[in-house]
Order: C-alpha cells, then sequence, then structure tokens
C-alpha cells in the first residue's frame, strides 16, 4: 500500500506511480482538494508503450484515459473503492489537469499487485 | 512432456502444496524411447535425481492489445526466453503460473504444433476462432502463481514450446504476466532399472506423442 500526494494540477499530467514492469496498479482511493478558484477537470491516465504483437509490430506510445472527474472551485472529491474497483494501471500513472493550478491537492492510495 | 497436475512426489505433507508437486532428490524419471537420436543420452533411459534440486523464480510480461496476440518462445534460441538447460543429464522441471487478466494462453511445441486439440481435424486451438479461441486456453484459473500446476519438461536443445499470449477482445490492453519456478533437476542414469522403478518412474515423453489421438 502506498500514497502518492501532489499538490499541483498541470495540463501537461503530473505522474503519480510506475507500475512495476510485471504488476499492475490498483488505485483503491483518490481524493481531490481544489482549492483554486476555478473549476477543474482532471484525467487518470494510463501511460505505457505496448510490446510487439503480431497486429502491431511497432507499437508507439499510448495514454489511455482511466477516469475523469470534474471539481468544481473550492470543492473537495473523494474516489469510493468501488468507483475505482475496475481500474488497472499497466504503466505510468498521470494526472493530467483542464488547467494549470498550484492550489490543487491529489491524493492517490495504490498497490501493486 | 506436459502435465497439468502432476505425480505427487513429496511424502510428509498432510495438505497438498505447490512444491509437492516438484521432483525432489531421489525421485525417478524415464524418458520415452520416441526421443530422437539428438537426445540419445535420455532415449529410453531412467534416471534419478541425485542432488537436490534448486527452483527458481523468474517472471515475464507483455502488455498487449486486445484481440491480438504474441508468441513467446521458451527455449534457448536467439529469440527465446532461454529457460532451457545447457548440459545433458540435467532435466528442468518448469511450472507455469499465469497472473490474473483478460487474457489466455495457447501452447505449443514447436511452432504451430498445438498439444491441447481433440481428435476431430477441426478441433484445435486458434485464436481467430471465436468457437475454437477458448478450447484448450490455459488461463489463471487452471494455473496460477499461488498454485502453478502446468508444468513442463525441458532438456537440453529440445523443441521450443512456444506460448501464444491472446488479449481477449473489448479490453484496450492488457498485460500479461507468467511466473515460472524452474525446478532445476540434476539427473544420474539408473543402468539397470527395477521394475518398480521403470513404473513409479515419472514419465518424461516426447512432444510427438502429445498429439494425434
Amino acid at each position: 500500500m502506498a500514497t502518492a500526494r501532489t499538490t499541483s494540477v498541470i495540463t501537461t499530467a503530473t505522474t503519480l506511480f510506475t507500475t512495476p514492469e510485471h504488476q499492475k496498479g490498483v488505485i483503491t482511493g483518490l481524493n481531490v482538494d481544489n482549492q483554486s478558484a476555478v473549476a477543474l477537470t482532471l484525467i487518470l491516465q494510463d501511460v505505457f508503450t505496448p510490446d510487439a504483437s503480431v497486429g502491431q509490430t511497432s507499437p508507439s506510445l499510448q495514454t489511455i484515459a482511466r477516469l475523469q472527474i470534474s471539481v468544481a472551485a473550492g470543492q473537495s472529491i473523494s474516489v469510493d473503492r468501488n468507483s475505482l474497483e475496475n481500474i488497472n494501471i499497466l504503466g505510468i500513472a498521470k494526472m493530467l489537469g483542464s488547467a494549470t493550478q498550484a492550489t490543487c491537492v491529489i491524493v492517490a492510495n495504490y498497490h501493486f499487485e | 512432456m506436459i502435465t497439468q497436475l502432476t505425480p505427487l512426489f513429496a511424502k510428509a505433507s498432510t495438505s497438498v502444496k505447490p512444491q509437492d508437486f516438484f521432483l525432489q532428490k531421489g525421485s525417478w524419471v524415464r524418458f520415452s524411447k520416441e526421443f530422437p537420436d539428438t537426445h540419445k543420452w535420455a532415449r529410453g533411459k531412467t534416471f534419478v535425481v541425485h542432488q537436490e534440486p534448486i527452483i527458481v523464480p523468474y517472471e515475464n510480461s507483455y502488455i498487449l492489445p486486445g484481440a491480438d496476440y504474441k508468441d513467446v518462445d521458451l527455449s534457448n534460441s536467439t529469440a527465446g526466453l532461454k529457460l532451457y538447460p545447457e548440459n545433458e543429464q540435467v532435466l528442468y522441471q518448469i511450472a507455469l503460473g499465469f497472473k490474473k487478466g483478460d487474457y489466455l494462453m495457447h501452447i505449443y511445441i514447436p511452432s504451430g504444433r498445438y498439444i491441447y486439440s481433440l481428435g476431430y481435424s477441426s478441433m484445435y486451438p486458434d485464436v481467430t476462432s471465436t468457437s475454437n479461441l477458448y478450447l484448450g486456453a490455459k488461463t489463471s484459473t487452471e494455473s496460477s502463481p499461488e498454485f502453478p500446476l502446468l508444468h513442463i519438461y525441458a532438456i537440453k536443445n529440445m523443441a521450443a514450446y512456444i506460448l501464444r499470449h491472446y488479449v481477449t477482445g473489448g479490453v484496450d490492453f492488457e498485460k500479461c504476466s507468467v511466473k515460472f519456478y524452474i525446478n532445476k533437476c540434476e539427473l544420474r542414469e539408473i543402468v539397470t532399472p527395477t521394475t518398480e522403478q521403470e513404473d513409479k518412474a515419472l514419465l518424461i515423453r516426447y512432444y510427438t506423442e502429445l498429439t494425434g489421438f
């Protein structure tokens, strides 16, 4: 069990954690405290380069949106375990914001399995 | 040779554990007479595992797109995972455990020769066929990393086992992770085996004997 915390949201995505090669990342809790003065839309991304397969002999970097939430200015949101149950992170977990804000705190609880 | 539920070798356990399925010091193995000349040190002979085996864990993973597949060679060929022995008189008993996920495995030896087929000509594993996709397919339900029941057996220069990793349709990508436990067994030939030794020895069949019936 581990916790990733970031105190700013940026439009180029902030890394939350990197999944080990032979495991999957499982997020068990996600809290967003938007202390900024603007509403934000956040996208949880899974970023990885697949291995070569029969159908994709030269695979390229993939950025998959695993979750999207919108948080009003000055509001907090907790995404519960049930909502996160089927989200697996195969590569790097990143959080992308609709605007760059230095006062939006995101805490993710996760483990690998 | 391939088994999913191997004979029990340990005699001390009161409940069955995965390690009970591994060959141990004193276990007997016998190689089929169908092994070709390239394996004449083993062909038709009976051996005893004469040292305590060493179990080497190993993991391998691939991220693949849905409805797509990748073939993985377990042998020591250039593109293989190199899980085979390099010396004669050595047998690797390799347990495979599949981590949970939306994927399945078809097993071939050598490439293109499926093991888990049925007698009827069209009943063979085929990832391009909706009806035969799950025929002979192995998943974490049947052999997990915590309780690996699928064992393959490899000797030096043996034909390559191929694991076809297939990610089921309807998912974007999946990570296919296989955990291997390689039980390295040093063998000593029993020159004149008793009937009991021949009968009780684990028979390692050549791959041509695994299909065609």
